[in-house]
């Protein structure tokens, strides 16, 4: 069950036939870094089924931010994405390739399935064209309707014009041929939707006046409002009170539980993912570890990747109040440079199962692992076998903290 | 009104600014030993303590009263410094230090500069020359301000819309350099391309107003700050989240664009007003720099100098408010009053 | 960091076309704006140095050149403080030139005054170099400490005094008010090296005076900045003093890419402020050199004259290499705080 099945998936993607709203394959986006490029997303893949939430969960700093903004066109363009495809279905016609032959366009790509490969900027009038034409494809995509949810509600709420005025912008995305009184009243009613006061005096507030919840429910407002099929939450609950956390999380529960929706929630909070989402998609330093559905975040025996268990854990350590050795197990071990460089599996350095000897570290440090579907709807990249990843989660069932595994390594 | 008070507490700024800049100067030329002052004021004989009170009647020549007048107090006696013989001089040469410089500053110079009682050196009045000056210089640079926005604006977007960061980085040195070289030396560049400063034709005043855009630095200065401006604009998420609905991003950005603009103008118009002295005597105008120059030539005219520095701060200020004036219509944060939610 | 690593695993190395863009971009590190601005200021020293040597009126196998740049005298529009020209006026053209053709300093030819222009260049260099240093000092000077001051005790009425102080000097145009001051002090003086000398001082006095806003407001923001941090209030719950505090740890630890950047974009500025000055009549009058009175003339002659690309070329490359300088190094200092 490796590579066939996924080649029949995706040859059905591209068909047209399996279900799926969003299809990312192996894209690779990176950021400017002194006078070369660093790769962030190395190979990332994303599979949204229609009428799904994914849960895209990872650390900060693992890229999942990046990944998505790159696809969706809200991120900055140099060097950007430099390899991939993004597959969007917009109504009953083909699927739209957001980064359609970007690697035609570029006079210099990278190799297939390189690590630590040389990237180089774009240049050139083909990078021109292809700009041209990303911007279009992202104009067909509005016909899906898309709605994106920053994670930082002050950034994203233009602090030189009244929330009206953005509002009645956005429902006007929906309804293009509204009059202003209709406008105002689409307006009033996302207000309402969020559990703001919906009035005239609310619209005519500026972002500055705006509390910290206040201002991401009416971002909530201005994303809804567009009326989109598919949805992107960033983050929604970082730096909140935990009383808004809560009821933001139920706002979003409330609107992604309606039938028709599909969409992306990002965060490193796993019970608010486990709460709002279908499927679950785990990045770990610019790369998909794992993709399973919601249960396996419960299950305790699920075969989950070894970094999905160190989350799992933590959470779990968190949700009963000790912090202590969540915030030293993260400072134990920072990632080597080795280990993302020298083309063995970048998790190695802080894995469960090489401390529990489960698998020979030498094949860990040779050959990164791929992918590989273990079981009906869940995949996972680790060499260990199915047996022993369920084993780590039954061993650590027990409360295990990151102090007694201290004393192995 | 929030507003309208805020609006007034900068127009009252502008008025102290401009009366602040023009005390200080005033007093700067009053007490300075080599300038002539020349008042011409009663003096109060009363008040003037015989072989202590030192006066002086111009550049070079100062010295103590040697013997008051009988009166009607037509002249007095001078003990002029180096020299024992005391000279006759008349009443309106001498100056009298302090109290008289209130009366002399609000009433002479303010008073006169108004009513046109003013007179320079040259016996014309004050007011008309600075007017007549002012209407070459003014047009001149605020023409210059808005063509140098504009040419950074047309070359910022093509920077930024150009795919070959190596070209992009030589043409932006490019730019600077030739920013860099002083006006003058741009003016000769001009020169030899045919465009002789002979006459105020419309080519000649196009060309001075290019140079003084470009050159001593000013556009380069602007290009800059316009980059760095719209790379931090580029990369706000509400840029981002208009285009992602479809709205166009440039009615977004364009409240972000206006506030550094209006700073950049309030910062650039006292530069332009300094370069324009070297343009209009390369290019042969009549206007305020050159007016200055005629000013601080030997012998001195000490009114034509305050007059034009008055004018010219006035100016300036004038902008500053205007930018102040900008920055509280287009920015609703500097409204917040207290009683608002935070 | 950077992306070109080989390990156990990776891919092979990439094409040659690859290998020389690396090669650049290594290149491209080092700093070339640190580069090329300490050329500039070390030559800008040598050729003051050098300066202290070179007399060019009398550089000419002990010649006077009066006799020779005389007869150019008339044809120049040279400003007189005494607003006659009877000093220089008539004489026979001398051919000075043709006893001089030999001598090295006839590298680039001569100028107007028929003097070596190369010597002329590098003697030029006194006219601005100390009174450049003086103009920094002051400016340095006065805007670090009211800038501190305004920035460190805000909300008093000693902020507002200093802010409105600020704001009144930085009305005038500097320019200008160089004019004026130039007008004011120095008229009448007959004697054209001591005007010179004087005006050279007031240049530097006013235009220090007049940037001290510039200076003032950048360090009031960045003092501003640091106050609201909260380290202020711990240092002074452990006891040290206001000096303390800000002389040391706010403005020497952390003001300093200001400074720099400031003191270097000043030079620069006090050289085309001189320049255009000097090349108005109202600055360096010869026969003393300045870069800007070589370009005086009424004859302008070929553009691609050494007589016109030489000074201009100085200027140029002057000014550049300073901001660049002041740029890296502001920049340094930033990068080496993070």
């Amino acid at each position: 069950m490796t590579e066939d099945l996924e080649s029949e998936v995706t040859r059905r993607i591209e068909r047209g036939t399996e279900d799926s709203v969003l299809l990312a394959r192996d894209v690779w986006v990176g950021v400017k870094v002194g006078s070369g490029v660093k790769p962030i997303v190395r190979g990332g893949r994303l599979n949204v089924p229609k009428g799904q939430i994914l849960g895209l969960v990872g650390e900060s700093g693992s890229g999942k931010t990046q990944f998505v903004r790159s696809i969706m066109g809200l991120s900055s363009l140099e060097p950007g994405v430099f390899s991939g495809s993004a597959l969007y279905r917009v109504g009953d016609g083909p699927p739209i390739d957001v980064l359609g032959d970007i690697d035609a366009y570029s006079p210099y790509s990278p190799p297939p399935g390189g690590d630590g490969m040389p990237v180089r900027q774009r240049i050139g009038w083909g990078w021109v064209l292809w700009r041209r034409r990303f911007r279009e494809r992202l104009d067909a995509l509005r016909e899906l309707g898309v709605g994106f949810i920053f994670q930082n509600p002050m950034g994203a709420l233009n602090p030189y014009l009244k929330v009206g005025t953005q509002l009645m912008e956005a429902v006007r995305v929906a309804r293009p041929n509204a009059s202003r009184a209709e406008a105002e009243e689409g307006a009033l009613h996302w207000l309402a939707q969020v559990h703001l006061r919906a009035d005239r005096e609310t619209l005519g507030l500026y972002a500055h006046e705006l509390s910290g919840g206040m201002a991401q429910r009416v971002m909530i407002a201005l994303a809804l409002a567009g009326e989109p099929h598919f949805l992107v939450a960033d983050e929604p609950t970082t730096g909140l009170d935990s009383h808004i956390r809560r009821e933001v999380v139920g706002l979003l529960h409330r609107i992604m539980a309606q039938g028709e929706l599909s969409g992306i929630v990002i965060s490193h909070d796993l019970p608010m993912i486990s709460r709002l989402c279908d499927r679950l998609a785990v990045m770990y330093r610019g790369r998909i570890v794992e993709e399973a559905p919601i249960a396996a975040l419960a299950d305790p025996e699920s075969p989950n990747h070894p970094y999905t268990r160190e989350l799992k854990i933590r959470a779990e350590e968190l949700s009963r109040g000790r912090e202590g050795s969540i915030r030293r197990g993260s400072e134990r071990s920072p990632d080597s440079v080795d280990a993302q460089l020298s083309g063995g599996c970048p998790y190695r350095s802080r894995c469960l199962v090489i401390a529990d000897r489960l698998v020979d570290p030498r094949l860990c440090q040779r050959e990164r692992p791929h992918l590989e579907w273990i079981e009906e709807g869940q995949r996972v990249a680790c060499h260990a076998s199915e047996r022993d990843l369920v084993g780590l989660g039954s061993r650590r069932l027990v409360a295990p903290s990151l102090e007694e595994r201290d004393g192995d390594v | 009104m929030k507003t309208l008070w805020l609006i007034g507490q900068k127009v009252l700024n502008f008025l102290l600014v401009c009366l602040g800049s023009s005390l200080l100067l005033s007093a700067f030329v009053w007490i300075s030993p080599g300038s002539p002052g020349r008042p011409r004021l009663a003096v109060d004989w009363d008040r003037v303590a015989l072989e202590s009170t030192r006066v002086c009647i111009d550049s070079t020549t100062c010295g103590v009263v040697a013997a008051l007048p009988p009166a009607p107090y037509e002249e007095a006696s001078l003990l002029i410094d180096g020299d024992a013989a005391p000279r006759q001089v008349r009443e309106d040469f001498v100056k009298q230090p302090g109290p008289q410089f209130a009366s002399w500053f609000f009433g002479t110079l303010w008073g006169g500069m108004i009513t046109g009682a003013l007179l320079t050196e040259a016996g014309d009045p004050a007011v008309t020359r600075m007017v007549e000056a002012a209407q070459i210089t003014l047009p001149l640079v605020f023409a210059a301000l808005v063509g140098g926005l504009v040419l950074a604006g047309l070359v910022v977007a093509f920077l930024t819309w150009l795919p070959f960061p190596a070209l992009r980085g030589v043409i932006r040195a490019f730019l600077l350099v030739v920013s860099i070289a002083p006006v003058f030396v741009l003016g000769y560049l001009l020169q030899k391309q045919g465009i002789v400063p002979h006459a105020m034709t419309w080519p000649v005043l196009t060309a001075a107003c290019l140079v003084l855009a470009v050159g001593d630095g000013s556009l380069g200065e602007i290009i800059l700050q316009f980059e760095h401006e719209v790379r931090k604009l580029r990369s706000q998420d509400y840029v981002h989240a208009a285009r992602l609905r479809g709205a166009s991003p440039l009615r977004h950005m364009l409240p972000g664009l206006l506030l550094p603009a209006s700073a950049i103008s309030a910062g650039k118009v006292a530069f332009l007003l300094g370069s324009v002295v070297i343009v209009e005597q390369h290019w042969v105008l009549a206007g305020l720099g050159d007016a200055s120059l005629l000013a601080a030539r030997d012998p001195a005219d000490p009114v034509l100098l305050l007059a034009v520095t008055v004018v010219v701060t006035a100016v300036v200020a004038l902008v500053a408010l205007l930018r102040d004036v900008i920055e509280i219509v287009v920015d609703p944060r500097l409204r917040r009053t207290s009683s608002e939610a935070r | 960091m950077s992306p070109h690593q080989l390990g156990p695993g990776a891919d092979p190395p990439e094409p040659k076309a690859g290998e020389l863009l690396q090669t650049i971009h290594r290149w491209k590190e080092a700093d070339y704006r640190l580069v090329i601005g300490l050329s500039v200021v070390f030559t800008l020293i040598v050729f003051r140095l050098l300066a202290l040597a070179i007399d060019v009126r009398t550089n000419c196998d002990g010649l006077s050149a009066d006799a020779g740049w005389v007869a150019a005298a008339t044809c120049m529009d040279i400003y007189s403080p005494s607003g006659s020209t009877g000093r220089f006026g008539g004489g026979s053209g001398g051919n000075v030139q043709a006893f001089c053709a030999d001598a090295p300093g006839y590298l680039l030819g001569t100028d107007r005054l028929a003097r070596p222009l190369a010597l002329t260049l590098i003697e030029a260099s006194e006219a601005f170099f100390e009174p450049a240093l003086l103009c920094c000092a002051i400016a340095l000077f006065l805007g670090t400490i009211l800038g501190a001051i305004a920035g460190y005790f805000r909300g008093g009425l000693l902020e507002t005094l200093i802010r409105f102080f600020l704001t009144v000097v930085a009305s005038y145009p500097r320019l200008i008010i160089v004019i004026v001051a130039i007008g004011i002090f120095t008229a009448g003086l007959y004697d054209p090296g001591r005007a010179t000398r004087l005006r050279l001082a007031m240049i530097s006095t006013i235009l220090g005076l007049a940037y001290v806003p510039v200076l003032a407001l950048a360090i009031y923001q960045k003092v501003g900045s640091f106050q609201r941090e909260e380290f202020v209030e711990a240092a002074r719950a452990h006891g040290l003093s206001h000096t303390r505090i800000l002389g040391y740890h706010i403005l020497w630890a952390n003001c300093a890419p200001v400074v720099a950047r400031h003191f270097f974009y000043l030079f620069g500025y006090f050289v085309l402020v001189e320049t255009s000055l000097s090349w108005l009549g109202y600055g360096v009058a010869p026969p003393m050199p300045s870069w800007g009175n070589l370009l005086r003339g009424c004859d302008l002659g070929p553009l691609l004259s050494s007589q016109f690309i030489a000074p201009v070329a100085c200027i140029l490359i002057t000014i550049l290499g300073l901001q660049l300088l002041g740029d890296a190094i502001g920049d340094h200092f930033e990068r080496g705080r993070k």
